[in-house]
């Protein structure tokens, strides 16, 4: 959806040729009573600048943590990154100080949660937050212009900034979330489920607005979503995750339309069998559900619920195979066992 | 707050004007209860001692006593509405000017324990949420547990024992030393080192609430998705501590101050028998034993309206603590 459309193989060469993120072997973790559990296990995720990159899978398959661990920050104490490395803008933020990182968070990478109720202060008003953030990140100069022409610029009127959170709308108050996401400039905007707890009209609006806002800023934006539907109105590049792994990545034009993961061809079937995409709940035409963290499946992640499992699968975990442009993790795209 | 100025006065107003039948109802049921209440202030005032019958006579019309108890109630209630609180039987003089006398003692007392409490309570209480589960956490924790339970007389008793009696660092009563006439600052030092023990055991019970709320509030913003939403923001974890978590932590320590006054008041009262601090309480508990109705309903009624003025605050502050609470 950027101008010019390109996926990363046929870069521009005018752009930096760096992306605004690339996160390598990243294993996040969760430490619970007696061990650990593996919520994220990410080899390779990249978002080129200027581009819209989805992240899909069902619910509980490591979307939000992976949010998360790009800000390198959970919302339980019990969770960590254990391994990797995750370049924002050049930084990593596994090994960065944490002083560093508190910087970088909301001024080279703006949150967008699912949750806008809960993700401003009830007893502050709107203008108060936003100016907080500014002025935490030393921008000092003409604050107040500022926070007011983000309002303005994500719909809403300067009467919003003396607001209290309980004052607006759902839609106003993720049109807020988008603001303060906005609001110190940054080249990347992570958004998880923005749209998922609006009402059908709003979230088409919302899903206009970070359109609009992508193309005027030329923004980089990691999107976050159950819907397919959405993934094919504004993203670029896609990403299918599926219990902590990516199984299949690349353009969104060509996973919609030969998809090489027997789990996203699921996906998709299911998406296209039922009328409403953008229901929370995703559709997949597959049997079976996704197993949780303490009983991940050995080999491949998906065989016991693919409808191609070989002997192989449950013994060995795929690799990535190129098919058609797309890089998909699946046992079926090895010339050995291709054949089934 | 947004355009509440003139809801505000209203509120309050109307407030007011809702508690006048309250207060009517307190002087009603005081009086009653006061003069239900077995012994004769006649009696208490002349001492156990024969006098004539005349005499007893002559004091009991002096003071009204001869009529009826729903005379004296109607009389009593007119001259509360003239701003008339009577006359003392046991000090002889009106029970508004002996009560005033000794309301800047208490209050500097309540005062002191006031800010005091709320000043150690809120230390403890960030100390542990910010260490939660560590030793000092525990610790606080477990004062705190210990603290409320300990009734004000029992804790006044032992502080007196011990730092009193056995160390001898510290007098155990009084407004100030009468050996020797301290002047000026001195003075001051002097009601200082006096109020030290009272303050103490009055506060104890409140910092040991404070620090409880002031812990559970924290560790409960601390842990709310606003928060961690503004730490995806970058707000750095002191400036949620004290811009947002502080916030939180006021409305229990309004609700302490305000809705626990009742408690303050009453632990004055024991505080400053225990301490002979010559204060309202004091003289309570002195009108108490003499029998001294009027001084006694005078207290109470004042009593009364403090706490329902002090509440109509609270509630204010509350409003406007928190955008969320609407006042109607
Ligand atoms: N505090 C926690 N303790 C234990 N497990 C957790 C915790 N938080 C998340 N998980 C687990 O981590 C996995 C990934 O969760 P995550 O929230 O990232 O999924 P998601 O893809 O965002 O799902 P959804 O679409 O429902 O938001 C899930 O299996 C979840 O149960
Ligand atoms: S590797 Fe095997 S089980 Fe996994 S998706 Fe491919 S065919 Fe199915
Ligand atoms: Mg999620």
């Amino acid at each position: 959806m950027s101008s010019t459309p390109h996926t990363q193989t046929e870069m521009n060469p005018q752009a930096r040729p760096e992306p605004i993120l690339d996160i390598q072997n990243l294993i996040t973790e969760i430490r619970v009573p007696g061990r650990s559990l593996r919520p994220v296990e990410i080899e390779r995720l990249v978002v080129p600048r200027g581009q819209v990159v989805g992240i899909v899978g069902e619910s509980g398959s490591g979307k939000s943590m992976t949010a998360y661990s790009i800000l390198n920050l959970f919302p339980t104490a019990a969770a960590r990154i254990h391994s990797g490395s995750i370049l924002l803008d050049g930084v990593d933020m596994v090994t960065a100080r944490e002083n560093e990182r508190v910087r970088i968070r909301g001024d080279k990478v703006g949150m967008v949660f699912q949750d806008y109720a809960m993700s401003f202060n009830p007893v502050i008003s709107i203008g108060k937050q936003l100016m907080e953030q500014l002025l935490t990140h030393g921008r000092h100069e003409n604050a107040k212009a500022k926070v007011l022409s983000v309002l303005n610029e994500v719909g809403l009127s300067a009467e919003v900034f003396s607001r209290y959170p309980h004052e607006l709308s759902g839609g106003m108050l993720q049109r807020v979330g988008i603001a303060s996401a906005l609001v110190c400039d940054p080249p990347l905007i992570v958004a998880d489920e923005p749209t998922t707890a609006l009402d059908v009209t709003v979230q088409a609006q919302i899903l206009e607005l970070l359109k609009r806002i992508q193309q005027e800023r030329n923004l980089s934006i990691l999107l976050i979503t159950h819907d397919l539907g959405i993934v094919a109105e504004i993203c670029d590049l896609v990403y299918v995750m599926y219990v902590g792994q990516i199984v299949e990545h690349g353009t969104v034009h060509k996973i919609f339309k030969s998809p090489a993961h027997p789990y996203t061809q699921g996906l998709l079937q299911g998406a296209s069998s039922v009328q409403s995409v953008g229901t929370h709940e995703i559709r997949v035409a597959i049997q079976g559900s996704i197993p949780g963290l303490t009983e991940i499946p050995s080999g491949c992640r998906f065989h016991d619920r693919c409808p191609y499992t070989m002997d192989i699968c449950r013994t060995q975990e795929p690799g990535f195979y190129e098919v058609n442009g797309l890089q998909a993790a699946c046992w079926l795209h090895d010339p050995e066992h291709s054949h089934g | 707050m947004s355009g509440s100025g003139m809801s505000l006065w209203r509120y309050a107003a109307l407030r007011i004007v809702q508690s006048l039948p309250l207060i009517l109802g307190i002087i009603v049921i005081n009086f009653l209860l006061i003069n239900l209440a077995p012994g004769d202030p006649v009696t208490a005032l002349i001492g156990e001692f024969p006098a004539p019958a005349e005499y007893i006579e002559t004091v009991r019309e002096q003071f009204g006593l001869d009529q009826s108890l729903g005379m004296r109630m109607l009389t009593y209630i007119g001259n509360i509405l003239q701003g008339e609180l009577g006359f003392s039987f046991n000090y002889r003089v009106p029970v508004l000017e002996l009560v005033l006398g000794r309301l800047g003692r208490t209050l500097v007392l309540m005062i002191t324990t006031i800010v005091f409490a709320t000043a150690v309570g809120l230390g403890l209480g960030i100390m542990a949420a910010k260490w939660k589960d560590s030793p000092l956490d525990k610790l606080a924790v477990g004062f705190a547990t210990v603290g409320y339970s300990i009734p004000v007389f029992w804790s006044g008793q032992l502080l007196i024992l011990l730092f009193a009696v056995r160390l001898g660092w510290l007098p155990s009563s009084g407004l100030r030393s009468t050996r020797i006439a301290y002047e000026g600052f001195a003075l001051y030092g002097d009601m200082a080192r006096h109020m030290i023990l009272p303050v103490l055991a009055l506060s104890l019970r409140y910092i040991a609430l404070t620090t409880r709320l002031t812990r559970s509030s924290l560790i409960e913003t601390l842990n709310s998705d606003y928060v961690v939403a503004a730490r995806t923001r970058g707000i750095p974890a002191t400036r949620i501590l004290w811009n947002h978590g502080l916030r939180a932590a006021a409305t229990p320590i309004i609700t302490i101050i305000g809705y626990h006054f009742t408690f303050i008041v009453a632990g004055s009262a024991l505080v400053e028998t225990v301490f002979g601090w010559p204060g309202v309480g004091r003289l309570m508990y002195e009108s108490i034993g003499a029998r001294d109705y009027p001084t006694l309903l005078g207290i109470l009624l004042m009593v009364s309206i403090a706490v329902i003025i002090v509440n109509l605050i609270t509630d204010i502050v509350y409003a406007f603590i928190d955008p969320r609470i609407k006042y109607d």
